[in-house]
């Protein structure tokens, strides 16, 4: 009996040590291939974005659109684990919609406040 | 690296502490006088009564007003440990002096020995067994270890909510109504769905080892549960068939019929996986009752039954189909023995007054009701929950399986084999006995709760009862494919077969069942883990819980986001909080009617249904997935998306 005693033991013992194992390396930034962008502050009237990036790619692009017209620009380069707060200021934006335009490659996230309801 | 070892140790202590302790020292005061179980059993059922120890220590301290922290939940064991350890003691220091005692307990230890005496070949064969079983479940949870469930959601909210505060859980929830033309937020009603013994072991041990609800140890746990459910049907036919000669047999074929057979099938590593607790938590407790009653009656011992009446004080403390379930099996297995046994009824009911009127029982079962009416009771246990258990299917899933459903959810083996079983138990010379009888009994009850809960009399989820089925059929086919073989090869019999010829037999047969049972494993793998897009929605949910508030309440959808259940440990601000769209289908259930504003505001925010719903509730943020629910929120000027991501965004309402 004590034999199979230890046995289903051991065997438990290494299935939850591998189960816990991959559920942490699940867990971790490492494993992760998203990203999201998001306002620092999603009720009041400031464009500060923040782009996270849990993904294999670095090299993001994002665009700022005061209605339909680009007014700017920039690469940024993000490293995967991090959280990068941009800060906007554009003057006269009252009754227009501001729309920020972020991407990776060809993954595109777009996240927009609009100031003109 | 450090960190994950850290955690890791700390959570086998308090497996070890939680999980073991109270039921070793229990058993240990109730073995005083004469061993009556062997290791693998003290093992096993110390593991099982730990969880009903540790759910009735949590409710008397909760209900004493003594808050849940490490160290008063380690005291709390500590002391129940030490005080059975006391009893212990001080039963063996009388019994010492005692020697005809001292006899008594020799002999029970060398017949404990004797019935689990396995030879060399059949200990190989279980740990083989025991090695597919644990290796098929982990491949198959390797894919679903991340906590995406539903269930496991709901459950771990309240194990959370019974951690952060420290005190029992209050099961309520409020739901969206209209009052005089204008939605608002209900004031809390109770909820009769949870029970306590589903959260208090999450609750506790969390609160010993620290580590995080969104994390695999929830479904560890219940793996443990899983697998000792498993031995404990092993132990039960064992001591169920000792008096037969193949009685070893059958017990190993049980556990391949249970272990790496059907073995990630509903009720097994997909009831782990998907959270279901009081079903899992039930699949141990069963075989527990059973097999308590079962040698309690046989051995006229009332200390075993002092064990089957608390395992079913744990059932109705952890699931009330469950205790449900158990009450019929006792029913069915009463009638049966009674109708075998009609001549001899009245000289077997003197005998179980004997054993039920003893101090012990008597006070045990006084202690129950006490527990159950003054400490804690559960939810259910109220009219409007047993209304709607009993007076007959109302709709067509209560109204019974096919033969072919049943067949299915039992695995065809099982079925053919266990069938088989049934006649064999029906037809032998032993049918009167009652190992043969509670099988019958247990395998009878759950068939006619199964394909026709009419005749019953009852209103539940059939196909939630069929899940019961595997246990009781496992050992009935194990009892038949060993009988049978057993008379084949028998050379006294008019049957004798050559060795080449039963051999051959009994490997058609195990292949069948093995192509069947593996089949089915091979049918439920997941290719694939969502733990990336569970992380997306813990995200998300983080953000909208950081920057909503009292004023500014979030809805979310529950058809397209992963793991969405799990987004209100972010909030612990309710149960039903963020309120969530639901499954389409309910919102056209008219037997049902429900409020419909978590629909119209994600799938039609700009209507005027949809406007009134976030203006009266003052709901002002949407998480949903953008595949399915952006076009309507990005047309309307009033919503700022401020949130993206693939698999969810978040809407901000600008009044």
């Amino acid at each position: 009996m004590k034999k199979i005693i230890s046995s289903l033991i051991i065997l438990l013992v290494l299935s939850f040590l591998f189960l816990a194992y991959t559920e942490t390396r699940q867990q971790s930034p490492d494993s992760q291939n998203w990203w999201v962008v998001y306002f620092s502050n999603p009720k009041d009237e400031s464009l500060n974005f923040v782009i996270e990036n849990n993904s294999d790619k670095n090299n993001f692009h994002y665009a700022i659109s005061l209605d339909k017209d680009l007014i700017k620009e920039a690469d940024i380069e993000i490293n995967k684990g991090i959280r990068k707060e941009i800060p906007v200021t554009i003057e006269n934006s009252e009754g227009k919609k501001i729309t920020i335009r972020a991407s990776v490659g060809a993954d595109i996230e777009e996240i927009y406040k609009n100031f003109g309801k | 690296m450090i960190n994950f070892i850290q955690t890791q140790i700390l959570f086998y202590i308090a497996i070890f502490l939680v999980l073991f302790v109270p039921g070793y020292f229990l058993l240990l005061a109730i073995e005083s006088k004469r061993k009556l179980f062997s290791s693998l059993e003290r093992m096993i059922f110390s593991f099982g009564f730990s969880i009903i120890v540790v759910d009735l220590l949590t409710m008397l301290m909760g209900r004493t007003g003594i808050l849940f922290t490490r160290t008063s939940i380690i005291l709390g064991i500590l002391t129940f440990s030490i005080a059975c350890f006391a009893i212990y003691k001080i039963i063996k220091f009388y019994t010492i002096s005692r020697p005809q005692d001292n006899v008594e307990s020799e002999i029970s230890k060398k017949t404990i020995d004797k019935a689990f005496d396995f030879s060399k070949n059949q200990k190989i064969l279980i740990i083989i067994l025991l090695f597919l079983t644990i290796f098929i479940k982990t491949a198959y949870l390797k894919n679903s270890i991340f906590p995406t469930s539903t269930d496991l959601g709901h459950h771990m909210y309240w194990s959370k909510t019974i951690s952060e505060t420290g005190k029992l859980p209050v099961y309520q929830e409020s739901d969206i109504v209209q009052i005089d033309g204008k939605y608002q937020v209900s004031q809390p009603q109770q909820i009769a769905d949870f029970i306590i013994g589903e959260h208090l072991i999450f609750s506790v041990i969390n609160l010993i080892s620290g580590i995080n609800f969104i994390s695999y140890f929830p479904a560890l746990i219940l793996f443990l549960i899983h697998i000792a459910g498993i031995l404990a049907i092993f132990i039960l036919t064992l001591r169920l068939f000792r008096s037969y000669t193949f009685g070893k047999n059958a017990a190993i074929l049980s556990l391949f019929l249970m272990g790496p057979l059907y073995a990630i099938s509903s009720s097994q590593a997909k009831f782990v996986s998907g959270g279901v607790i009081g079903n899992t938590i039930g699949n141990l407790l069963i075989p527990f009752a059973v097999y308590f009653l079962f040698r309690a009656l046989k051995e006229k011992s009332s200390a075993l039954l002092s064990l089957s009446l608390l395992s079913v004080l744990g059932m109705v403390y952890t699931h009330h189909l469950t205790a449900l379930i158990f009450i019929f099996i006792f029913i069915f297995t009463a009638i049966i023995f009674s109708i075998l046994n009609y001549n001899k009824l009245f000289l077997y009911f003197k005998e179980w007054l004997k054993i039920i009127f003893r101090p012990q029982i008597i006070a045990l079962i006084i202690i129950s009701i006490l527990f159950v009416s003054a400490v804690y009771t559960p939810t259910y246990l109220n009219t409007k929950a047993i209304g709607t258990a009993v007076g007959g299917p109302s709709k067509e899933t209560r109204a019974g399986l096919t033969f072919n459903q049943l067949k299915t959810t039992a695995g065809e083996a099982r079925m053919v084999f266990g069938l088989i079983g049934i006649i064999i138990l029906l037809a032998i010379k032993k049918r009167k006995e009652y190992e043969n009888v509670f099988i019958l009994g247990w395998c009878i009850s759950i068939l006619i709760m199964s394909l026709k809960p009419q005749w019953l009399l009852l209103d539940l989820p059939s196909a939630r009862i069929a899940n019961y089925i595997s246990f009781p059929l496992a050992i009935s086919s194990a009892f038949a494919l060993a009988y049978l073989f057993e008379k084949i090869k028998s050379s006294d019999n008019k049957y004798f077969l050559s060795s080449k010829t039963i051999v051959s037999c009994f490997l058609l047969l195990v292949s069948f069942a093995l192509a069947n049972g593996f089949y089915d494993n091979s049918q439920s793998i997941k290719a694939q883990s969502s733990y990336q897009k569970a992380m997306q929605t813990i995200n998300a949910s983080d953000y909208a819980a950081k920057n909503s508030s009292e004023k500014e309440l979030v809805v979310k959808d529950h058809n397209y986001i992963t793991a969405d259940s799990w987004i209100k440990l972010s909030f612990m601000e309710g149960y039903n909080y963020p309120f969530s769209r639901g499954y389409f289908k309910r919102y056209e259930d008219t037997t049902n009617p429900r409020e419909m504003c978590t629909l119209w505001m994600i799938s039609e925010p700009n209507t005027a249904n949809g406007q009134k719903c976030f203006n009266d509730l003052g709901v002002n943020f949407a998480m949903a997935n953008p595949a399915f629910d952006s076009a309507q929120f990005q047309k309307s000027e009033g919503f700022w998306q401020v949130y993206s991501g693939k698999e969810i965004n978040i809407y901000y309402r600008n009044k």
